[in-house]
């Protein structure tokens, strides 16, 4: 069957607008006289059975790969609809997850505040890092909390220390570097040091 | 209607895609990752973990957790973990089945068909324990395809002609080298190389050894001996690596790297990739 493309603007019914037919009759909805070609139908009523035989697997074969890619083509637009909506959450993600090592570094600097430091400039370089938290925690970003038991979902464990008390296995002994949560979901886990039983 | 996925099954990491209207997509675990890693663990309280989370408490839970379970393929290898003991097919199946289900959330119908890649090296019983292990999954494997031949079907190589093609591994734990005939539509490997104990981390570690010696060398300072510089060496090493491949030179910035008597110390060099080549020149030769 000959597959065309028809476009909008053409006289020529396009596939759709054709109610597929039963064997025999063609001229149910095409506004083409029987005597020319109707290639929207299966059906050239100048068709002997043994020719419209020979065609029909291969017909069916195509309805089958229609069928599939139609289904495909549904699937991938509800997907892309709702990874449209993901989209901006993840692009904001992705964004705070590199503003982490900043904040991390800032941190570091307000740790190593020298002693001699002027201590009005100091304040300021204070209350700029308290605004970024903020300005960050409405956004959704939370830190890690490390006052648990170690917990993969939230921490990663890249020491470990022995005890020797059987109920500290488990414990976090130090947060080498916060991690945090970004609008409830792991940005980035938390690195620590457990305590192990061995 | 189910799906047929293709996996990558990976020393290091694993891949699940699938075909959509006859093109591929890799599909993102629930954490959005599109790479899981092959890691298995069973938690002190009993838990089964599988990828990340698993990969998380590693170093806490040696004992409890498989890494690298690829390299015991094929093997009589047991992993006592859990309290029970674990064929390399069985812990390799946890690894696909947390795959198959990835990718019935993401397309929401049923996965129980798969094509499962190894390397062009891996004798029949290291297949066979591969195909197991898609069984023991729940999946169907339809095929078991050379790792190196689904690089050359998915670049497009036509395969109405003849070509040899030179395939470049260079994975997360293993580098491997093929050389593969294609020839009548049909695939045959004619040669493989490489290093099973050579990936990433190796190039990473050269760039760190790197750090450590300049900043010896400037600041009278050995950073190996402070673990969370070495944490953040490593980090920042993968991460100029990574930059290398588009940029010709990458920049290190790590402020308050440590401290001395003097106060806290910085850390901040430039990479170009010329160094790293030649940092790294002889891992690739080997």
């Amino acid at each position: 069957m000959n597959k065309e493309h028809v476009g909008v603007n053409s006289s020529r019914p396009q596939e759709e607008d054709c109610i597929r037919p039963k064997e025999a009759d063609c001229t149910q909805s095409c506004d083409k006289p029987v005597e020319t070609d109707c290639t929207c139908c299966n059906n050239d009523p100048d068709n002997s059975p043994v020719e419209a035989d020979s065609i029909r697997p291969q017909t069916a074969e195509l309805e089958n790969r229609l069928l599939r890619l139609q289904a495909d083509f549904d699937n991938f637009r509800k997907r892309t609809a709702r990874e449209r909506l993901e989209q901006a959450a993840l692009a904001e993600a992705a964004l705070v997850a590199n503003l982490l090592p900043v904040l991390d570094n800032f941190d570091r600097a307000l740790a190593n505040l020298p002693q001699e430091a002027d201590t009005s400039w100091a304040e300021g370089v204070q209350l700029v890092h308290k605004q970024l938290l903020d300005v960050l925690g409405q956004q959704g970003l939370e830190r890690v909390n490390c006052e648990q038991p170690f917990d993969p979902n939230l921490h990663e464990a890249v020491m470990r220390e022995t005890c020797t008390d059987d109920e500290a296995e488990g414990t976090i002994l130090q947060e080498l570097q916060p991690g945090y949560l970004y609008q409830g979901r792991l940005l980035r886990p938390s690195m620590v040091k457990v305590a192990t039983k061995d | 209607m189910s799906r047929v996925v293709g996996i990558d099954l990976g020393t290091t990491n694993s891949v699940v895609a699938v075909l959509e209207g006859g093109e591929p997509t890799v599909i993102a675990n629930a954490e959005g990752s599109r790479l899981t890693p092959s890691v298995v663990a069973f938690a002190k309280n009993g838990e089964l973990l599988v990828g990340s989370v698993a990969k998380r408490q590693a170093v806490s839970n040696p004992e409890g957790t498989v890494l690298s379970v690829k390299r015991h393929m094929g093997t009589n290898y047991k992993a006592n973990i859990g309290g029970q003991a674990y064929t390399p097919q069985e812990i390799s199946a946890f690894i696909l089945r947390k795959l198959k289900q990835e990718a019935e959330n993401y397309l929401g119908t049923s996965v129980t068909q798969a094509v499962i890649t190894v390397p062009a090296y891996f004798t029949d019983s290291q297949r066979q324990a591969t195909k197991d292990a898609g069984e023991i999954a729940g999946l169907e494997v339809l095929r078991i395809i050379n790792e190196p031949t689904a690089a050359a079907l998915a670049y497009g190589v036509d395969k109405s002609q003849d070509h040899t093609i030179l395939v470049f591994d260079l994975g997360g734990g293993t580098f491997d080298v093929s050389i593969l005939e294609l020839g009548e539509g049909v695939f045959e490997v004619l040669a493989t190389a490489g290093n099973n104990r050579l990936g990433g981390d190796d190039f990473d570690q050269r760039i760190v050894d790197y750090l450590v010696q300049e900043f010896k060398k400037e600041q009278g300072i050995d950073l190996s001996k402070d673990n969370m510089a070495v944490q953040r060496l490593k980090e920042a090493a993968e991460k100029a690596k990574i930059e290398l491949s588009g940029l010709l030179s990458a920049n290190i910035n790590l402020p308050f790297i440590t401290a001395d008597q003097n106060g806290p110390k910085h850390l901040d060099m430039t990479l170009s990739r010329a160094k790293f080549e030649e940092l790294t020149h002889d891992l690739v030769l080997s």
